[in-house]
């Protein structure tokens, strides 16, 4: 079914996540070669949905690590259950059950909690799930080690248990959003793309899908503007996720056309920080509405 | 340039694609891209899953396995057009021989035959790069020894190049170093079960006792404050420089320049080469090379980002000659509330590596007593100093 990038590509797109053939030739050689993604970008420019689409085109379970500082083995990859353990051992004092036999029992996958990681290795469905790790970039170094660990050989080893190793191996997706660099030896191992902001067509095609009851004309002169803003200098560039925002928060305003009101009343759908809302108020709001009377000719992309 | 590549050979086993593919591999390595043998496996593994008529889809094939890093993007693409547009249509006159020759012993080609192909494009490669890699080349001892003491005022362009990957180098050691933390602790304040259960079945599954584990201490944030005055204007890109690398490797750190008013710089530093880094920051700093008003720049920063500010937690360097042109009152005072609201405050000023500095021009003198240390970082060597001291 997935066997050319065309293939991949027409999936996508009935899944809704408007693409491009970069991005449809990534997922398609991941599963034909069999290796984790690693994508970085700037926030909001649709690293994430990637995986999500994935599961969906695979019909399968998305599994997601969300990754923040101080995340260890036993919130990634498996804990003991404590109380039950304890319940157990409480049980076995009144029912006289030898030590040996109690050791073996309480330290059996019974009593184990599986955390993301463990649950894509184990994971028992017909198609391997996608496993998403969010924001690598937020964890530890020695959290990325273990990590290179993991998706070397996707097995696992429970020193009570055994090696636990993967049924099915998991489509793995990696984001980072660059806060600091990621290890050498974990990049290599991946299929590297770096995501743009998207070009004026996407992200008008995306408008046009992802927002309901906007008009032409209004899609076009939103996405002008974002392309211009994106041209200067902010603190925080606006994403897709912004522009979405941003188109919502206008229909809902009634409004069908932009002008400077318009922006001025909604800068904050576009901006996070005072500064670049400031800084776009004083000195660029004029050229960025200049950038929507010069692009008046007529659109020749479906809607 | 047109894309080509004849049918017959464009099957997945030809040995001429092949060689061509480990080839440019080579060029990226030499190019001090990291590709990896694993890398270059898996391109090759690629090639069946695509249609090579498409240079699009043979392109991105190439980037995804090769390319690690986005700043390495621009270099793959040049690299690639030049690499496989000459295939036929153009031949630059230096390599033709050595190319013809490739293509037209590929039946039974000999050992020698790939060894002196491969030597060819290592001319060329040569050629094209100019002579700045042939001058590095034979150094066969640690430039960066000879560097180490050398004054940054005092290099030429060369010299420059080395002590930028040096500086790079450090802060990115110094990045790591912050973020090591330890975990297990016999005093610790959270109960660790895991430990305190396994311990039990000794005791035939009764808790006698508890484990704990030390929570993992919070990690420290740097603020780097920047002087980039016109009396610093040597010293400014250099550390400038370290400031990128720390901030590029480290997500705690913060990066604010000043002369007479303050900017916060730190998203034009992630994320970008250095180059356009400076350019953002030439463009968006006003009073680049302007006078100097150190008080006024720590108020603006108190006032205005004042949350980055934990007492316990941030260590705050202040780079600056000391050459104040405000008030002196306004500096005594907010050098006063500052060190209420940091870790740590250190002063780095280029001057003192000089054996007859002595601190006595006001800025500097009112700023001595509230710091906790006040190094020079006028050459590597000190900047070394500075990555020591906060480990």
């Amino acid at each position: 079914m997935l066997n050319s990038i065309e293939e991949v590509q027409a999936a996508m797109e009935r899944a809704k996540y408007i693409t491009d053939r970069p991005i449809a030739t990534l997922l398609y050689l991941a599963l034909k070669l069999e290796k984790p993604i690693l994508v970085e970008g700037e926030a909001g420019v649709g690293k994430t949905e990637i995986a999500k689409v994935l599961a969906e085109i695979l019909k399968t379970k998305l599994i997601r690590l969300q990754c923040y500082e101080g995340l260890d083995v036993s919130t990634s990859l498996y804990e003991w259950n404590y109380p039950k353990q304890i319940l157990w051992m409480k049980q076995a004092e009144i029912c006289g059950t030898s030590q040996k036999a109690l050791v073996k029992e309480i330290f059996s996958p019974e009593f184990l909690i599986q955390r993301p990681l463990l649950e894509a290795i184990q994971s028992d469905s017909p198609e391997a799930p996608v496993l998403l790790i969010d924001e690598i970039d937020r964890s530890d170094e020695e959290f990325e080690a273990f990590l290179l660990e993991v998706l070397s050989d996707f097995q696992i080893t429970v020193p009570e248990i055994g090696t636990l190793k993967a049924i099915r191996k998991p489509w793995v997706i990696i984001t980072s959003n660059r806060t600091r660099e990621i290890h050498d030896a974990l990049k290599r191992r991946c299929l590297y793309h770096w995501i743009d902001y998207p070009s004026f067509e996407k992200e008008y095609r995306i408008v046009m899908t992802k927002v309901p009851g906007i008009n032409r004309t209004l899609a076009d002169q939103i996405c002008s503007f974002m392309q211009a803003v994106r041209g200067k200098d902010f603190y925080k560039k606006p994403g897709i996720s912004e522009t979405l925002d941003w188109a919502n928060a206008l229909i809902e305003l009634h409004k069908d056309h932009l002008d400077r009101a318009a922006v001025e009343e909604t800068l904050g759908c576009i901006f996070k920080y005072v500064e670049d809302i400031k800084r776009m108020k004083e000195v660029e709001l004029d050229t960025c509405l200049g950038a929507l009377t010069k692009n008046d000719q007529p659109l020749t992309i479906p809607a | 340039m047109p894309w080509r590549i004849d049918e017959e050979r464009s099957t997945p086993d030809d040995s001429s694609l092949t060689r061509k593919i480990l080839l440019f591999s080579q060029s990226l390595r030499k190019k001090k891209v990291g590709v990896t043998i694993d890398n270059t496996v898996d391109v090759l593994r690629g090639i069946s899953f695509i249609d090579l008529q498409k240079k699009e889809d043979f392109y991105h094939l190439l980037k995804f396995n090769l390319v690690s890093h986005r700043e390495e993007i621009k270099l793959f693409d040049e690299l690639f057009e030049r690499f496989w547009s000459e295939q036929r249509e153009t031949k630059p006159p230096v390599q033709e021989g050595g190319e013809d020759k490739g293509f037209a012993d590929q039946e039974g080609e000999s050992p020698k035959g790939i060894s002196k192909e491969g030597f060819k494009v290592d001319d060329r490669e040569e050629t094209s790069e100019g002579g700045a890699t042939a001058e590095v080349f034979p150094l066969a001892y640690s430039p960066e020894e000879v560097l180490r003491g050398k004054a940054f005022g005092h290099l030429d362009t060369e010299e420059l190049k080395q002590v930028r990957e040096a500086v790079v180098a450090l802060s990115q050691k110094m990045a790591r170093r912050f973020s090591r933390r330890w975990k297990y602790g016999p005093k610790g304040d959270r109960l660790d079960l895991r430990r305190s259960i396994r311990r039990s079945m000794g005791y035939g599954g009764e808790i006698v006792e508890l484990r704990r584990k030390k929570s993992k201490p919070k990690p420290l944030e740097v603020v780097f404050l920047c002087d980039v005055s016109g009396s610093m204007d040597i010293y400014s890109e250099l550390t400038l420089l370290f400031a990128y690398g720390l901030q590029n490797n480290y997500p705690h750190c913060e990066t604010f320049v000043f002369s007479t008013r303050l900017t916060r710089v730190t998203p034009f530093l992630r994320g970008k080469s250095f180059e356009a880094a400076l350019s953002i920051l030439s463009q968006r700093v006003r009073d680049w090379s302007g006078g100097t008003n150190i008080g006024a720049a720590l108020r603006q920063l108190r006032e205005h980002h004042g949350a980055l500010l934990r007492p316990g937690r941030t260590l705050f360097l202040i780079f600056s000659d000391g050459w104040d042109r405000g008030e002196t009152g306004l500096l005594d005072g907010e050098m006063r509330k500052l060190k209420r609201r940091v870790n740590r405050l250190v002063w780095l000023n280029p001057l003192k590596g000089s054996p007859s500095y002595q601190p006595l021009c006001r800025g500097m003198a009112t700023a001595l007593p509230y710091l906790d240390d006040f190094l020079p970082c006028h050459n590597l060597e000190s900047l070394g100093q500075l990555a020591r001291l906060v480990s």
